[in-house]
């Protein structure tokens, strides 16, 4: 048999697999049992399975997945962000779209501290569309403004940089410091893209009088509710970005010095700890067990010779090489419509990631290009995670279709950044140049 | 939906115990940490029993989050069925989930019980009978195995919640 009958007939199973419904980690599951049974000698090809599940997750630089989604969940579930929120909110006076922006500052300043770009989403959804909505904000800027809690995605940390690091075997810590200026970058673009379109349609948004707050108040709630947060950008990203710490210890102090800056809010008890755990348990679960297939699953490919013989067709095309990225990322913005990013990786990394060696292209700037499109997927109509996460906290009257218009012009600012950085690798390259480790 | 049956019980324990290692392993690498740069022993096992601690977690969790409904799966095609195929889908999910879940604990049962029969180990800092880690996977699926089987039991009587 081919390689690309092997391919054809892997993938095909695979996907009717995920089109039947099955949960992603059991649809890994069955075509490693199915191709490790009929390739590799029966049973004993599946006892190579079970050998295979425990070296897929028992690795160590899959430890900060669980300390940087379990960092956002204490802020989230003890309410302390809320205070900052607050905060912003008092600093942003008269300003077009001012709800809009302050939902954009709020899930930036809450990506530089969390891992997880649905909570970050839930959060904003459920405490600004209410007010956004009371104040005669149209839906079509309110909601976009919302989603772009994913921005966690690519701003430091980020849960999925470390799985992205693992499994595309670069390095995680600058993978996470390259998000950093692409996703302040970002957030800029959706800035100036809402100040446009309040200025040019004032309907859409109405300038209301915010309540006034003396400066004295503004600034001591700034040093009491905000500026501790620099504490944990400093122990996660400065670590990091320094080379004092690994992802992993600077996860772990991070983690530490939440809970510290919680509990000098005295927040913290028993039912924040509760709740984030199970929260944190919820996402790492999910992902581990998927990723119990990911080694399997690129062996078959490997054995059966399909990623070679991909690559090789690929490169033996007349394109030249930034058209293959192209290409690449035009793949995964597609399978990001209606797939889970973990999966996407471990499907287009066997074959994507020696493309990019043997192109002599940066993997740490495609690693942040994937990132980025990896966070377009999380809010890409019909099936994104987070519009699901926003129908959920969306005051009622909400329909997909108000979030689907909602989140199309952020989509495009976000097309357009990856487009940025695809011809200006620097703005991902730059700092972790700067990295001494 | 909170269980009340031994099975339930059980997989609740072990989502406990998971919750508990994950708690366990922020607090070795902050120890490891504070050892490492204050009194510079740092602590050799550390990376070996996070390694650990991670690979447990998924497996002590992952039939409480198929009992939560919390495994990602992609809806896309489902979504636009009418409801006797959408129930034939689910019929042969949960099928699956079962042969495969009966294949996996089959297989880590046997190869446990060869690497027991051979003293095999995981070579690290400290030494590990492989087996116990080989154990855990088959637990982890014959729990799942039970759970996928109850919800084939709720969808054939037609008690299966609407999600």
């Amino acid at each position: 048999m081919e390689w690309w009958a092997f391919l054809i007939v892997i993938v095909g199973i695979f996907l009717f697999l995920l089109a039947a419904g099955l949960p992603v980690f059991l649809a890994f599951t069955v075509v490693d049992v199915l191709g490790i049974y009929f390739l590799w000698g029966g049973g004993a090809g599946l006892q190579q399975l079970i050998h295979s599940i425990f070296s897929s997750i028992s690795t160590f630089v899959l430890l900060p997945v669980p300390l940087f989604v379990l960092m956002g969940e204490l802020l989230f579930h003890s309410g302390t962000f809320i205070r900052a929120l607050d905060t912003l909110d008092k600093w942003m006076g008269r300003i077009p779209g001012r709800l809009c922006l302050l939902s954009v500052s709020g899930a930036t300043l809450f990506s530089t501290l969390s891992g997880s770009s649905m909570g970050t989403t839930a959060m904003l959804g459920s405490l600004l569309l209410p007010e956004m909505e009371k104040r005669g904000y149209h839906k079509r800027i309110s909601i976009g403004a919302c989603m772009s809690g994913s921005l966690a995605m690519i701003i430091p940390p980020s849960a999925l940089a470390v799985v992205l690091g693992a499994l595309a075997e670069i390095s995680i810590g600058k993978l996470l410091i390259s998000g950093l200026l692409p996703g302040f970058m970002i957030a800029a673009m959706y800035i100036t893209y809402i100040t446009l379109r309040c200025a040019l349609q004032p309907g859409i948004a109405p300038a209301y009088i915010p309540e006034k707050v003396p400066w004295s108040e503004k600034i001591n709630a700034l040093f009491i509710h905000v500026l501790p947060f620099g504490s944990i950008v400093i122990v996660v990203t400065g670590l990091i970005f320094a080379g004092l710490a690994t992802p992993t210890e600077s996860a772990g102090m991070g983690v530490l010095t939440t809970g510290i800056l919680i509990a000098c809010y005295k927040k913290m008890n028993w039912v924040v700890i509760k709740k984030s755990v199970d929260a944190t348990l919820r996402i790492t679960v999910m992902m581990f067990m998927i990723l119990t297939g990911s080694t399997a699953f690129s062996q078959i490919l490997a054995f059966t010779g399909a990623s070679r013989g991909l690559v090789e067709v690929v490169v033996s095309f007349d394109l030249t090489p930034m058209l293959i990225i192209i290409v690449m990322q035009a793949l995964i913005v597609v399978l990001g419509t209606f797939m889970e990013q973990v999966s996407i990786m471990m499907i287009t990394f066997p074959i994507f990631m020696p493309l990019v060696r043997a192109l002599e292209f940066d993997p740490i700037w495609f690693g942040l290009l994937v990132l980025i499109n990896m966070q377009i997927g999380m809010t890409t109509p019909p099936f994104g995670l987070c519009l699901f996460v926003m129908k959920g906290v969306a005051p009622n009257g909400t329909t997909m279709m108000d979030i689907y218009k909602s989140i199309a012009p952020f989509i495009l600012i976000d097309l357009f950044a990856m487009l940025v950085i695809m011809f200006l690798p620097s703005i991902a390259l730059w700092l972790p140049s700067l990295m001494r480790y | 939906m909170k269980g009340t049956g031994i099975f339930d019980r059980i997989i609740d324990f072990m989502a406990l115990i998971a919750g508990i290692l994950l708690v366990v392993a922020v607090l070795i690498v902050c120890w490891e940490i504070g050892m490492r740069y204050f009194v510079h022993k740092p602590l050799v096992w550390m990376v070996e029993v996070c390694e650990y601690i991670l690979f447990s977690i998924a497996f002590l969790g992952a039939p409480w989050l198929l009992k939560k409904g919390g495994h990602v799966s992609v809806d896309v095609v489902t979504e636009f069925m009418g409801s006797k195929n959408r129930a034939r889908m689910r019929l042969f999910s949960l099928t699956s989930g079962i042969l495969v879940s009966a294949i996996v604990s089959w297989f880590s049962f046997v190869t446990a019980l060869e690497c027991y029969r051979t003293g095999v180990l995981v070579i690290k800092t400290i030494n590990v009978p492989k087996h116990y880690f080989l154990l855990l996977i088959c637990l982890g699926y014959l729990c799942l195995l039970f759970e996928f089987a109850r919800q084939l039991f709720r969808h054939l009587i037609g008690k299966e919640k609407k999600k």
